[in-house]
C-alpha cells in the first residue's frame, strides 16, 4: 500500500509539473464551470487563495472560494448547494457531506459525498475524533486600521489579569471588551474606537477572540460585525479612523503579491495598515522580499480538515486524499515555495500531521 | 414515638433560648458597629460574613498534600520528594466544607499554598486560559482509594463531546480518560482505561464505530454521564496569591446511580483532587509519547517529553500513561442513605405552596414519615395558586407567606367561600429570598457583593445595556432607547453606584452578569423583594422616572404608560425595505417614537411603585438583530434571558453558569417550525469567566454554595447578609398590618442587623375542607417540624442551612395552632344555616358571615372562650355546632405578645388544647390598629 501510494504521488507530482510548465491552469477562483476535481473543498477565507494556488500544482484539488456565486456544484451530476463561507461553515458542510447519520443536510440539501475536505484557519473545537485537522502552513494575525488615521500602530495583546486595572491599559483585549473606547490622535483629540469582527463562523473571528481570551458573550454590545457584513481579510468596512479589525498577515501579503501569483487573488485591502503587536512587526524585509515575520507573537496553524475514517481507508479516493494531505511528503506539504509566495510560513515537520488535531462533527 | 417527640420538643426551647441571647448579642454588636461607622460606611456583621456559607454543623476537613495530619492521612498516596512536581505541590492544602451527611448538593473546596493559574498558547496557535497551575476534581466510588484500579471508579471523561462547555480553558486531551490517539477507533490501539460502574459494568473509554457505514463514532461513556450531568471539574483556577476556591457538586445515587453513593452498603465515596502544575507529567516509563498526550513542542515540532518545564498541562488526570494521578488528594465523602425512606402503604398527606420550603421539606419529609403515621408530599407552586387551591379544597395544607384574603379572591363566589371557610396558620420556617451570585474572574472568585434597593431595581428593570437583548450585529442601536448615561456603562462596575457600594472590590467584577430570575409565575418571596425595593426612597423615586445622581434612568419600558419618558425609537424592520435596520424617520427627518410603558388589565398605566408585584417582568420589547442579514428572525428579552423554572433551578443554573440564553445564530440548525436556521445557546460560562446573579432562596443558595449579596436596608447605609442571626433579628419587624394572625416581616421596619428580605412561612390548613384524620396528621406534622425540625443541622429531619430557627414565641404560636387544628370540629354538615344556634354561642354573635366580621375585643372575647371549651372538653359531639361557634372566638394569640402568655396560661390552668384551638383559626381578620 505504501508503495502504491508513493507511485501515485509521483504521478500526481508529474502531472502538476506539466500543468505549471505549460501555464494552462485557468486563473479562476473556483474550478471552471463544468469541470470537477477529485478532491473538493470549501471553507476558510484565509486559505482560499493559498489552497487555490496549491491546486494549480496539485490538480486533484478542486478549491471553492468562501464568497462568490451563491451556490456551487462540486461533483459531476451532483446537487447545487449554498456556498459555505468561512472555516466553521466549511467544517459543517464537510460534516454534512460525510453524513454519518444518514440524515444530515446542508442548508436543506443532501450533499452526501460532495465534499472531501474543508479549509480551516482555526484549530479543532470540542472533543471527538471524527474529523482530523491536518496542519499545512502557518499564518500570523494582527490588526488592521485605517491608514489615514492616527490609530496607534503598536498595541500589546493584554491579558485577563489586567481586567481589573483602572484606568484600563490600552490593549487589544481591552479594546475588544470595550473598556478602552477611544484613543487620542496627534492633536490630542479623542477618537472613538469601533472594534470590528469578521462575519460569524469565520476562523479569524474565533481565533482572534480566543487569542484575546474572550468569548462571543464578552463582546456582545461592544465589538460588531455590522450585521455580519465584515468579510474576513477585506478592508472594505475599515472606513473610519477609529476602526480596527483583525487581519491575516498572510492574506495581506498575498493580496499585495496578487500580480505575480498563479491564481487570481482579489486585492481587497482598501486603505488598511497593519499594526505591530508588543513591538513585533507583522512583516519583515528579507533580502528585498517582504515576508511574514515568523517570530510574530500571534500565529496559528492553518488546516485542511478531512474525515478521520478516510485516513485509514483503502479505496482509490481515500488513497488520493491521503497522498494529498497526510504526512510531510504529501503533495501539499511538498510545495513550500508556493506556500511562501502566498504569504504563509512553513509548518515544518508538523505539516501533514494526522494524529494531533481532532474534533467531533459539527452539524 | 410520642415520647421521643415530646422529649425533643422539650429540648428545643432551650436551644432557642440560646439563639435568642445570641441575637441580642448580635444586635448589640451591630449597633456598636453602626455607631462606629459614622455616615456612609457600610456595615457588615463580621461573624455573618464568616458564616455566609459555612454550615453550623458541617465540619470542614483540611488535608495537606504532603505530611498530612488529618483524619484522611491514611488515604493519601505516598509523595516522592524527588518527583518533578514535589516542589510545586508541597505547600498545597485543601479544605472541603463538608464531608458527612452529604446529598445532592455543592461543596466548597478551598485550595491554599499553590501558584496562580497561567494562560498559554500552544505551538498550533491555540490559546488556553487554564494551561498551568490548576486543580481538577472528580467523584469516585471505589472502596480503596489507593488501589491500583481506583481510577476506574472515577467519574471522568463525560465532557468528551462537541459542546462540552469548556471553551478554550484546558487543553483538549485533558478531557477524556485516554490520549486522543487511544480514544480514536481508527488508530485501533489496544490501550483502554475503562470506567467501572458500582453495579459492575465496565465501560470503555474509547470511541466506537456507529452510524451509517460506521462513520458516526459513538462514545459509550456518555450513556452513563455527559456534559449536562457529570460533576467533574476540569480546571479550577487558582488566584495569583496561590489560593483558590471552587464548588463541587456531590452526586448521590439518586443523581448518579453509576456511582451509587449513599445506596445501601455504600455510604462512602471519594472526592479526588488532582493538582496540575507546570511540568509535563507524561509519558510514564511504560507509556509512549502519544500515550499521554500528543501535544507538540513548538521548538522541536516533536511531542512533549517527561518533566518538560513550563508546559501546558496536557493529558488526562486518570490516564495511567501520564503520572498526574500519583499527585491526587483523596477526600472521603460520607453520604446520607438514599432511596425509599418512607414505608409504602401509609396515608399520604399533600402539601403545596411556597418555594421557600423546598429545602426544609426535603429534610423533614423522610423523618416525618418515620415519626408520624403518614407520609407528607410536597409540590411547590406559586403562593397565589396555592391559596386558590387551598380555598377550593384541592389541597388541605399549603405553605404561604401571606394569608388568603378578600383582595386576592377574584370572584364573588370565592369571597363567599372564603368567608365560609376556616383556616389555621402555623408559622413553620424563617428564611428569606436572597440575591445570590457566582463570580469568578481572572483573579479568582469574588465572594462579596453589596446591593442596594436601587441597584436591584436597575437590574430588575433591564436598565443596563447588558440586560437589553443585543448581539454583535450592531453596537449602538440595540440600546438606543436607554438614556446616554445608561448606555455609557458597558459594564455593571462602571456605574458609580456599584463602585460606591463595593469600594474594595468593584474593579474585580470585570464581566457583566447574567441574571437568573424565577418566573414567569409569581411567589410571595418575589413580592418581598419588591417590598424591600419600594421601601427605599431612592429606589422609589428612581422607578418613578427620576435620574440617579449620575443621570441613569429606568428603562422606558418599565415606566407607566403615559409617562412622558415612556417612549422608544422605531426601526425599519421589513427585510425587503432597503432601510431595514435604520431608524424609521418621519417626514421631517426626525426619528419616529413609539409610546410604551406598563399597563394594567384595564389598559391604564401603572407604576412599579403602586404596589409590590409578585412576579419579575421582562417588559423590554426590543427585538434584535435590528438589521436581519443572514438571520431569519429576531429574538426578544425572554430568549435573551429566560426565566428559571424555580428558585432552586435559578440557584443550580447560577452554580453551573448556564443562563440558557440563545443568542448565537446557527444557519444550519433546523428550528422548531422545521425551517432552516435557529438561535442557539452560546454555551455555559467557563471557569475564570463566570458572573451570574440569581434571585433564589437562602436554602437553595446554600445548597449550591453560592455567595449571597449583602443587601442595604431601605433608607440606610447598612448592608446585611442573610444569616440565621440577621434573619432572626429581622423578626423584630414582624408586622400585623396586613393580618393579625399571619404576621409578616415588613422590610421597611427592619432595623440594624436585620436581613430585610426575611420571611416567615406558615403552613395553612383548610380546616373546613379537611377531614379529622388529615387534621390530626397536619397537627402532628406542625408539632414535629416546629420542635425537632428547628434544630439546625445537616441530618435528615433537621433544619437545613439557609433557615433560622423559629423564636420561642413563634414555636408557641405553632404549637397552639397545632392544638387548634387537632381540636377543630367541622361544623358544616350539610347546610349550616339549617342548624339552630345554641344559646351560649348565639349570645356572643352579632352578625352572620363568620370570620369576616369585626374583631370582637375584650370581655366579649373572654366570654366566648369558655362555652366552646366546655363543649369540646365534655366530649359532646360537636359536629352539629354551627360554624359561628368555632368562629366567634377572639384571637388572643394573634395579638402580638399576648399569645405566649395566653398559651402559658392555658397550660397552667390545665385546660385542653381545645380551649385555644379556635383562637388560631382566624387568619383573615384584620386587627384594627
Amino acid at each position: 500500500m505504501q508503495k502504491k501510494n508513493q507511485r501515485r504521488l509521483g504521478l500526481i507530482a508529474g502531472l502538476a509539473l506539466v500543468g505549471v510548465a505549460f501555464g494552462t491552469i485557468p486563473a479562476f477562483a473556483d474550478p471552471a464551470a463544468g469541470t470537477y476535481a477529485q478532491l473538493s473543498g470549501t471553507g476558510s477565507d484565509t486559505t482560499q487563495d493559498l489552497v487555490g494556488g496549491l491546486a494549480t500544482a496539485v490538480t486533484a484539488i478542486g478549491n471553492y472560494d468562501a464568497v462568490g456565486t451563491e451556490t456551487i456544484q462540486t461533483k459531476a451530476g451532483g446537487p447545487s448547494f449554498v456556498r459555505p463561507n468561512g472555516s466553521g461553515n466549511g467544517v459543517k458542510a464537510l460534516s454534512a457531506s460525510i453524513n454519518s447519520t444518514g440524515i444530515k443536510v446542508w442548508n436543506g440539501v443532501d450533499i452526501t459525498g460532495q465534499l472531501d475536505f474543508a479549509r480551516s484557519s482555526s484549530g479543532p473545537k470540542g472533543s471527538g475524533t471524527d474529523l482530523t485537522y491536518i496542519p499545512f502552513a502557518k499564518d500570523a494575525v494582527t490588526y488592521a486600521v485605517n491608514a489615514g488615521g492616527d490609530f496607534p500602530r503598536d498595541i500589546p495583546v493584554g491579558s485577563s489579569s489586567q481586567d481589573s486595572v483602572s484606568p484600563a491599559p490600552f490593549t487589544l483585549r481591552n479594546i475588544y471588551r470595550c473598556t478602552v473606547t477611544e484613543y487620542s490622535d496627534a492633536d490630542f483629540t479623542s477618537v472613538p474606537i469601533r472594534a470590528l469582527l469578521p462575519q460569524t463562523g469565520s476562523g479569524t473571528r474565533s481565533f482572534w477572540l480566543s487569542t484575546l481570551g474572550l468569548t462571543e458573550d464578552n463582546v456582545v454590545g461592544c465589538a460588531t460585525d455590522i450585521g455580519n457584513t465584515v468579510q474576513e481579510h477585506s478592508g472594505a468596512q475599515v472606513t473610519g479612523i477609529g476602526d480596527i479589525v483583525p487581519f491575516s498577515i498572510a492574506q495581506y501579503l498575498a493580496q499585495g503579491n496578487h500580480n505575480t501569483l498563479p491564481t487570481t487573488v482579489a486585492e481587497r485591502r482598501y486603505q488598511v495598515a497593519l499594526g505591530s503587536i508588543g513591538g513585533a512587526k507583522p512583516v519583515i524585509n528579507n533580502g528585498g522580499v517582504v515576508e511574514l515575520n515568523s517570530a510574530f507573537p500571534i500565529s496559528r496553524n492553518v488546516y485542511n480538515v478531512v474525515a478521520t475514517s478516510r485516513l485509514s481507508g483503502t479505496s482509490a479516493a481515500d488513497l488520493l486524499l491521503q497522498a494529498t494531505f497526510a504526512g510531510t511528503s504529501s503533495t501539499i506539504c511538498s510545495n513550500t515555495a508556493l506556500i511562501k509566495q502566498y504569504g504563509f510560513g512553513s509548518a515544518g515537520s508538523l505539516c501533514g500531521n494526522t494524529t494531533t488535531y481532532k474534533s467531533p462533527y459539527t452539524l | 414515638m410520642h415520647l421521643s417527640r415530646r422529649h425533643r420538643a422539650a429540648t428545643a426551647p432551650a436551644r432557642n433560648g440560646r439563639a435568642d441571647r445570641a441575637v441580642i448579642g448580635l444586635r448589640a454588636t451591630c449597633f456598636a458597629l453602626a455607631v462606629a461607622s459614622a455616615g456612609g460606611l457600610l456595615l457588615i456583621d463580621p461573624s455573618a460574613l464568616l458564616g455566609a456559607h459555612a454550615s453550623t454543623s458541617a465540619i470542614p476537613l483540611t488535608v495537606d498534600w504532603v505530611e498530612d495530619a488529618s483524619t484522611a492521612v491514611a488515604f493519601q498516596p505516598p509523595r516522592d520528594s524527588t518527583g518533578v512536581h514535589y516542589s510545586e505541590f508541597d505547600d498545597i492544602s485543601v479544605t472541603v466544607s463538608q464531608t458527612t451527611n452529604l446529598s445532592d448538593q455543592a461543596l466548597i473546596v478551598d485550595v491554599a499554598g499553590f501558584a496562580g493559574t497561567l494562560e498559554a498558547t500552544d505551538s498550533g496557535g491555540m490559546y488556553w486560559s487554564t494551561a498551568q497551575n490548576f486543580v481538577q476534581a472528580m467523584q469516585c466510588w471505589g472502596e480503596d482509594p489507593l488501589a491500583a484500579d481506583f481510577a476506574e471508579t472515577c467519574q471522568w471523561g463525560g465532557r468528551y463531546a462537541a459542546n462540552n462547555g469548556l471553551g478554550d480553558t484546558v487543553y483538549g486531551d485533558v478531557v477524556p480518560r485516554l490520549a486522543t490517539a487511544d480514544v480514536d477507533p481508527y488508530v485501533g490501539s489496544a490501550i483502554d482505561n475503562p470506567f467501572r460502574t458500582v453495579q459492575g459494568v465496565t465501560v470503555t473509554a474509547k470511541q466506537e464505530f456507529g452510524g451509517v457505514g460506521g462513520k458516526e463514532l459513538t462514545y459509550p461513556l456518555l450513556n452513563y454521564f455527559n456534559p449536562s450531568t457529570t460533576n467533574e471539574v476540569q480546571g479550577a483556577r487558582i488566584n495569583s496569591d496561590g489560593t483558590g476556591s471552587f464548588l463541587f457538586e456531590t452526586q448521590s445515587s439518586d443523581q448518579a446511580p453509576q456511582l451509587g453513593c449513599g445506596s445501601e452498603g455504600h455510604a462512602r465515596c471519594w472526592l479526588v483532587l488532582v493538582p496540575r502544575g507546570t511540568s509535563y507529567s507524561g509519558p510514564t516509563e511504560n507509556g509512549t509519547n502519544t500515550g499521554c498526550s500528543g501535544l507538540i513542542d513548538g521548538k522541536t515540532n516533536e511531542p512533549y517529553v517527561y518533566g518538560r518545564a513550563n508546559s501546558i498541562q496536557a493529558g488526562s488526570p486518570v490516564n495511567p500513561q501520564c503520572d498526574y494521578w500519583a499527585n491526587r488528594i483523596n477526600i472521603p465523602l460520607d453520604f446520607d442513605p438514599t432511596g425509599q425512606t418512607c414505608a409504602v402503604g401509609g396515608s399520604e398527606r399533600r402539601t403545596i405552596g411556597s418555594q421557600l420550603m423546598v429545602g426544609a421539606m426535603s429534610s423533614w419529609q423522610s423523618s416525618l414519615c418515620q415519626e408520624q403515621d403518614a407520609a407528607f408530599s410536597f409540590s411547590s407552586n406559586p403562593d397565589a395558586l396555592a391559596r386558590a387551591q387551598l380555598l377550593q379544597g384541592q389541597a388541605d395544607a399549603g405553605f404561604l407567606s401571606w394569608p388568603l384574603s378578600d383582595a386576592e379572591a377574584e370572584y364573588e363566589s370565592d369571597k363567599a367561600l372564603l368567608a365560609a371557610t376556616d383556616f389555621s396558620y402555623a408559622p413553620v420556617a424563617v428564611t428569606a429570598p436572597v440575591i445570590a451570585f457566582a463570580a469568578e474572574f481572572a483573579n479568582g472568585r469574588q465572594e462579596e457583593l453589596i446591593v442596594s434597593p436601587r441597584l436591584m431595581a436597575k437590574l430588575l428593570t433591564q436598565s443596563y445595556s447588558f440586560a437589553v437583548p443585543s448581539n454583535s450585529s450592531d453596537p449602538d442601536k440595540n440600546f438606543a432607547h436607554l438614556n446616554s448615561v445608561n448606555r455609557s456603562y458597558k459594564y455593571l462596575n462602571q456605574d458609580p453606584e456599584f463602585q460606591r457600594l463595593n469600594p474594595d472590590n468593584w474593579r474585580e467584577f470585570t464581566m457583566n452578569p447574567s441574571i437568573s430570575l424565577p418566573g414567569p409565575s409569581g411567589a410571595d418571596a418575589i413580592k418581598q423583594v419588591w417590598r424591600w425595593i419600594l421601601a427605599d426612597d431612592e429606589a422609589n423615586a428612581w422607578l418613578n422616572g427620576e435620574a440617579d445622581e449620575a443621570g441613569m434612568t429606568v428603562n422606558p419600558f418599565y415606566l407607566p404608560a403615559g409617562h412622558p419618558a415612556a417612549q422608544v425609537p422605531v426601526f425599519v424592520t421589513d427585510v425587503a425595505d432597503p432601510d431595514q435596520g435604520n431608524y424609521l424617520l418621519d417626514s421631517t427627518g426626525a426619528i419616529t417614537m413609539r409610546q410604551v410603558g406598563l399597563t394594567n388589565i384595564a389598559g391604564a398605566g401603572f407604576s412599579l411603585t403602586d404596589a409590590p408585584l409578585q412576579t419579575f417582568m421582562k417588559a423590554d420589547e426590543s427585538l434584535v438583530p435590528i438589521e436581519l442579514t443572514t438571520e431569519k428572525y429576531r429574538f426578544d428579552s425572554l430568549q435573551y434571558a429566560p426565566y428559571a423554572e424555580s428558585m432552586l433551578a435559578a440557584a443550580r443554573d447560577t452554580f453551573r453558569g448556564d443562563s440558557h440564553s440563545k443568542t448565537v445564530w446557527d444557519a444550519t440548525r433546523i428550528n422548531a417550525a422545521g425551517e432552516l436556521g435557529d438561535w442557539i445557546s452560546g454555551g455555559t460560562q467557563i471557569p475564570g469567566k463566570k458572573f451570574m446573579i440569581a434571585v433564589t432562596d437562602s436554602s437553595s443558595s446554600a445548597r449550591y454554595g453560592l455567595s449571597n449579596a449583602g443587601l442595604v436596608r431601605a433608607n440606610s447605609d447598612e448592608a446585611v447578609l442573610p444569616t440565621n442571626k440577621t434573619m432572626q433579628s429581622a423578626l423584630g419587624a414582624l408586622s400585623s398590618a396586613e393580618s393579625a394572625t399571619v404576621r409578616q416581616v415588613d422590610p421597611s421596619l427592619v432595623t440594624t442587623g436585620g436581613y430585610p428580605l426575611t420571611m416567615l412561612t406558615y403552613l395553612a390548613v383548610n380546616l373546613t375542607a379537611s377531614d379529622a384524620d388529615a387534621r390530626d396528621d397536619y397537627a402532628a406534622m406542625i408539632e414535629q417540624v416546629t420542635t425537632a425540625g428547628q434544630i439546625v443541622g445537616t441530618q435528615r429531619g433537621e433544619l437545613p442551612l439557609g433557615y433560622a430557627p423559629l423564636s420561642d414565641e413563634l414555636v408557641a404560636q405553632s404549637q397552639a395552632a397545632a392544638a387548634a387544628i387537632r381540636a377543630f370540629v367541622n361544623p358544616v354538615v350539610t347546610s349550616p344555616a339549617a342548624v339552630p344556634l345554641p344559646d351560649t354561642v348565639a349570645a356572643t354573635t352579632t352578625s352572620i358571615g363568620p370570620a369576616q366580621d369585626e374583631y370582637v375585643a375584650g370581655e366579649t372575647a373572654a366570654a366566648a372562650v369558655l362555652p366552646v371549651a366546655d363543649t369540646a372538653v365534655t366530649g359532646v359531639d360537636t359536629s352539629a355546632l354551627p360554624a359561628a361557634a368555632t368562629d366567634r372566638t377572639p384571637e388572643l394569640v394573634n395579638a402580638a405578645g399576648v399569645g405566649k402568655t395566653a398559651l402559658a396560661l392555658s397550660l397552667g390552668l390545665g385546660l385542653s388544647g381545645a380551649v385555644f384551638a379556635p383562637t388560631l383559626l382566624r387568619g383573615r381578620r384584620l386587627l384594627p390598629l
